[in-house]
């Protein structure tokens, strides 16, 4: 083999040697290197490298500054000082140019952060392209009743086995955990998911310590997480933990460590602390037994992810998924329904998700992109302001043009000369932006909530979703745009004209600059209306009554240490009574969900007086006697539950409450009618004793479902409602905090208020409004500083026609009609063209709400006026100023 | 140029090229005077030798043909010009003269 000398090395030589001297010098080491690379060939490399740094001195580098032609440079030079001159000198011009682009690159670069962040989530996998997740659709008697990640159990094996493109399968189900016990040390709120032993294969979590292949076959196995060994076991080597035990909660079989799994490189929609092997949820051990868990179609309640092979294309796949349908659900088509599966790429989960009973947090991709469109929409409107301001400033520089042609300028030369100066502004607002960024980075992750900085858009671990690329192209191409045209009009003017004095005002520029100045304002008046309806939704639904009161109710952890059963009842009820003793505490109840819990569903439920053609699904909800009263939810009918409705043992309850919503699902006329009727629900017959006004028990994003209320609760896993006087919290809460400790000792207390949860919900539509409005805020400024520039010139341009007006017996406001008509016009063009445009875009967003306020005219007539007013208080201090200057002073100077 | 002045390193690699005569370049002359004088030698400071002896007019080079060896660089040879000869001969007899003035006294 011939030995090669070190590229970057050689590379560097022929860059810097001269080039009559290359030949000699290059040849001579590459010699001695051949020659001794026989012996040694790192010990040549070495030598190579260091012959070639001896050969930098001065009588071998070539002479870089007269490598260059040497004209262009110089008037290159030339270019940046005349353009630094320029920008200093028109302190005004430049200020509005740099601070428009300063705050529109500085807005991008944070929205940018957010966005690469929202669409970063789960992309650290290396399987991503294959991985999808199990999507399952119920449709019943053709209408859709459930769109859901949660499916049954059995179904990836079954498309295992049917389809030759699946490669594995993994079930997946969060396990509520309240508290782990480590020896002597109690851990709560630990994220536990029971996954299957293909998990570790298909996602790319790598193991610190344990076995990736073994880990999690055994029943009872548990991997932690680096981080929870770290911050909750407080273990440093991950080695020492494998083989110790764990217990959850009350389970009777103790969980063993068989691995330590490294923390995610990046986010992802699943959070856990701790993987569970999936065959302790069915295996014979434990007393969390689960049979549906293992192969199953009857119960959809568990999350699936599957791996196709390299290459298979899921479209393809999901087609033959009809063909399950009728060999797994023999029995379905005769009651109507229809279970539809499909497949969900893993990397949209996070983003582009409408479904129920999600597995984890989402985002919502029309909130990223609008939110990244706007940005780059107040780029644009600072890039127009530079267009705009440089060209209406044509005027000052046609003799210099003029001049610079005479003395043989090219056309050419001209164009690069004001590109360099379009360069040399981009360039100090990116410096300004990034400080900006930097100062503005904490508030903005606070409003985001989450943990963000410029370097993730350039980190190799991070920016890998193309918003980065997006962004500098997008920045390249609005900087040499935005410079283009202004080059090429000031280069085109004619010398002999400009040096004759003929030169009048360019009419060609006028248009263009007219519609930038609308364009400006329709996006700014677009934004502001925007808001607006973000404003007002969020007030309508924050406001908007849900059925229930859920003010001053704060709920208390789930007492999952203690009594089930009948135990239990008997122990809630006391505990209950006491805290209705305490001074501040107005009342309490216990249910086995709250407002804002995803509910269980169950099919099939009917009425059995009169034959219906329809089975339907319903919600279903345990609550004790008090809830109804505690959340002054509505009686229509019927009666509340007495203590005598309930029993431990499930099969022995028989009275139910139901909502309006499902009244109507049974087709019942009145609220009166239902009470005393049957209906059968859970394959028995139930009595239907009351009926409650609905409620909105998710947000107001969803619709009302059919909810039956059941005197049922959930044992240990019931949670306890609690509404109080906020006045002396601290003392009620350490009473309520005794209370507790007495009637369930050993358990962890912890407590939140309702309605900060409930509101939760709408936590991505609060920071949409947020970053809305605030943009909104942004755009208008920038508009208003192109505004302002604007008008300073064409008054300063017409000020001799002004004093020749005053002289000759114009009116002050005359004139201020004058000058303030023509941009008066364009903001009015400009909401005639944004308003309709406005309306069908946040018609659009609202889709998203089942509750939604109406997009009423005032708030297009109220954004019009506003932006007007705006508009003219901008242009007004400019024009009533050359309005009342004395027609003297701008006539004499001649 | 009055006074050719010839540096001691410089009269080395200058006697180098007129002893290889027509097959002086930078790594014969390398190779041999690392041999004669037994201690390793940068081949940058030959080159710059080189290049300063070219400029006084001691040597003349030429380029040689393309070698596989170097890379598909050509040899650069030097040869010796009458002027560096003269130079060369000036020196010897100026050190040899003073060498015989030394008195013959033994050196114990």
């Amino acid at each position: 083999m011939k030995p090669v000398p070190p590229k970057g090395p050689l590379l560097f030589l022929r860059w810097f040697c001269r080039k009559d001297y290359l030949d000699e010098i290059e040849g001579n080491i590459i010699e001695l290197f051949n020659r001794q690379y026989q012996q040694s060939p790192a010990k040549a490399e070495r030598q190579f490298t260091w012959n070639v740094i001896r050969h930098l001195r001065p009588e071998f580098i070539k002479p870089f500054r007269l490598a260059t032609p040497t004209n262009s440079y110089a008037m290159f030079r030339n270019y940046l000082k005349i353009g630094t001159r320029n920008l200093l000198k028109h302190k005004f011009f430049s200020l509005i140019a740099v601070t428009g682009l300063a705050i529109g690159l500085c807005a991008c670069i944070l929205i940018m952060q957010y966005a690469n962040a929202e669409l970063g989530v789960d992309r650290f996998h290396t399987n991503l392209d294959n991985l999808y997740r199990v999507v399952n659709d119920r449709y019943q008697q053709g209408a859709r009743v459930q769109h859901s990640t949660m499916t049954y159990s059995g179904i990836g094996k079954a498309m295992k086995q049917e389809i030759p493109e699946v490669a594995a399968y993994c079930r997946v189900t969060p396990y509520r955990v309240e508290v782990i016990s480590w020896a002597d040390k109690k851990i709560p709120d630990q994220r536990t998911v029971l996954v299957d032993a293909s998990f570790l294969s298909m996602f790319t979590y790598p193991l610190l310590a344990g076995d990736p292949t073994t880990a999690l076959q055994e029943p009872n196995s548990v991997i932690v997480s680096e981080k929870m060994a770290r911050e909750q076991l407080g273990v440093k080597e991950p080695q020492s933990l494998l083989g110790q035990v764990l217990v959850f909660d009350t389970d009777s079989l103790p969980y063993k460590i068989t691995g330590v799994c490294k923390d995610a490189p990046g986010k992802s929609q699943l959070h856990f602390d701790l993987l569970v092997s999936y065959v302790s949820l069915y295996s014979n051990s434990g007393n969390n037994r689960l049979e549906q868990a293992d192969y199953d179609f009857t119960r959809a309640s568990f999350w699936q992810y599957i791996q196709l092979k390299e290459g298979a294309d899921h479209t393809a796949v999901e087609r033959r998924f009809a063909a399950l349908n009728t060999k797994y659900f023999p029995t379905a088509a005769a009651s109507g329904i229809r279970e539809v599966f499909y497949l969900q790429p893993l990397q949209k989960a996070y983003l582009y998700s409408d479904f129920e009973y999600e597995i984890g947090k989402t985002g919502n991709y029309r909130i990223v992109w609008s939110l990244l469109v706007i940005a780059l929409f107040i780029l644009v409107l600072a890039w127009m302001n530079y267009i705009n301001l440089s060209t209406a400033r044509s005027m000052e520089r046609a003799k210099e043009v003029g001049i610079r042609k005479v003395t043989g300028a090219s056309r050419m030369q001209l164009i690069k000369q004001f590109l360099t100066e379009a360069l040399l502004i981009n360039m100090v607002a990116i410096i300004i932006a990034v400080f900006l960024t930097w100062l503005l980075q904490q508030q903005f992750n606070q409003l985001v909530n989450r943990e963000l900085s410029i370097g993730m858009l350039f980190s190799k671990q991070t920016a890998n979703t193309g918003v980065t690329r997006l962004f500098v192209l997008f920045s390249v191409a609005g900087i040499f745009l935005s410079g283009f045209y202004p080059a090429f009009v000031l280069s085109a003017f004619n010398p002999l004209k400009v040096l004759k004095g003929k030169f009048a005002r360019s009419v060609s520029g006028v248009l263009l600059r007219k519609s930038l100045v609308t364009a400006q304002f329709a996006i700014s008046i677009l934004l502001i209306i925007g808001s607006f309806v973000v404003y007002r939704q969020l007030r309508f639904m924050t406001g908007q009554s849900l059925g229930y009161n859920m003010e001053q109710i704060m709920i208390l952890r789930k007492p999952v240490l203690s009594n089930p059963g009948t135990a239990f009842m008997s122990t809630a009820d006391a505990f209950i009574n006491t805290l209705q003793q305490l001074a501040h505490v107005k009342a309490a109840a216990v249910s086995g969900r709250i407002p804002g819990d995803d509910l269980v569903r169950i099919n099939n439920v009917s009425r059995t007086d009169i034959a219906m053609q329809s089975q339907g699904t319903m919600a279903n909800m345990g609550i004790d006697p008090r809830f109804i009263n505690l959340y002054q939810m509505k009686l229509l009918a019927g009666r509340n539950f007495s203590p005598l409705d309930y029993n431990a043992d499930f099969a022995q309850l028989h009275n139910l409450i139901i909502n309006e919503t499902a009244l109507r699902q049974l087709a019942f006329r009145s609220p009166e009618e239902a009470v005393g009727k049957p209906v059968k629900a859970f394959n028995r017959e139930w009595n239907i004793i009351g009926v409650v006004a609905d409620f909105h028990q998710k947000s107001l994003k969803s619709g009302i479902e059919p909810v039956l209320l059941l005197p049922n609760l959930l044992g240990q896993y019931s949670q306890f409602s609690i509404k109080i006087d906020p006045q002396q919290l601290p003392s009620t809460l350490g009473a309520i905090q005794k209370a507790y400790a007495s009637y369930f000792p050993g358990n962890v207390f912890d407590y939140y208020f309702l309605d900060e949860k409930f509101n939760r919900q709408y936590s991505n539509d609060y920071l949409f409004g947020k970053v809305f409005g605030l943009f909104a805020a942004l755009a208008i400024l920038i508009a208003c500083l192109g505004l302002s520039g604007l008008s300073l010139l064409t008054t300063a341009q017409r000020t001799k026609e002004i004093g020749i007006r005053k002289v000759l017996g114009a009116s002050v406001t005359g004139i201020i009609l004058l000058l303030s008509k023509d941009f008066i016009k364009l903001v009015l063009l400009a909401i005639a063209i944004a308003s309709p445009v406005a309306w069908y875009m946040m018609h659009l967003w609202l889709q998203d709400f089942a509750y939604r306020v109406n997009i009423s005219w005032w708030i297009f007539v109220l954004t019009g006026l506003l932006s007007l007013i705006i508009a003219l208080l901008v242009i007004g201090f400019q024009t009533v100023r050359s309005a009342i200057a004395n027609p003297a002073n701008s006539l004499r100077i001649e | 140029m009055k006074h050719h002045s010839l540096g001691e390193f410089e009269e080395l690699v200058l006697l180098m090229v007129a002893a290889l005569h027509n097959e002086a370049y930078g790594v014969s002359i390398h190779e041999n005077l690392e041999e004669k004088l037994a201690k390793t030698v940068n081949i940058s400071a030959i080159h710059v030798a080189l290049k300063r002896l070219e400029e006084k007019g001691f040597v003349t080079s030429r380029f040689g043909g393309i070698t596989e060896d170097r890379g598909g660089r050509r040899k650069k040879f030097y040869v010796i010009t009458a002027l560096g000869k003269r130079v060369l001969d000036k020196q010897y007899e100026l050190r040899t003269g003073i060498y015989h003035q030394i008195p013959k006294i033994s050196f114990r």
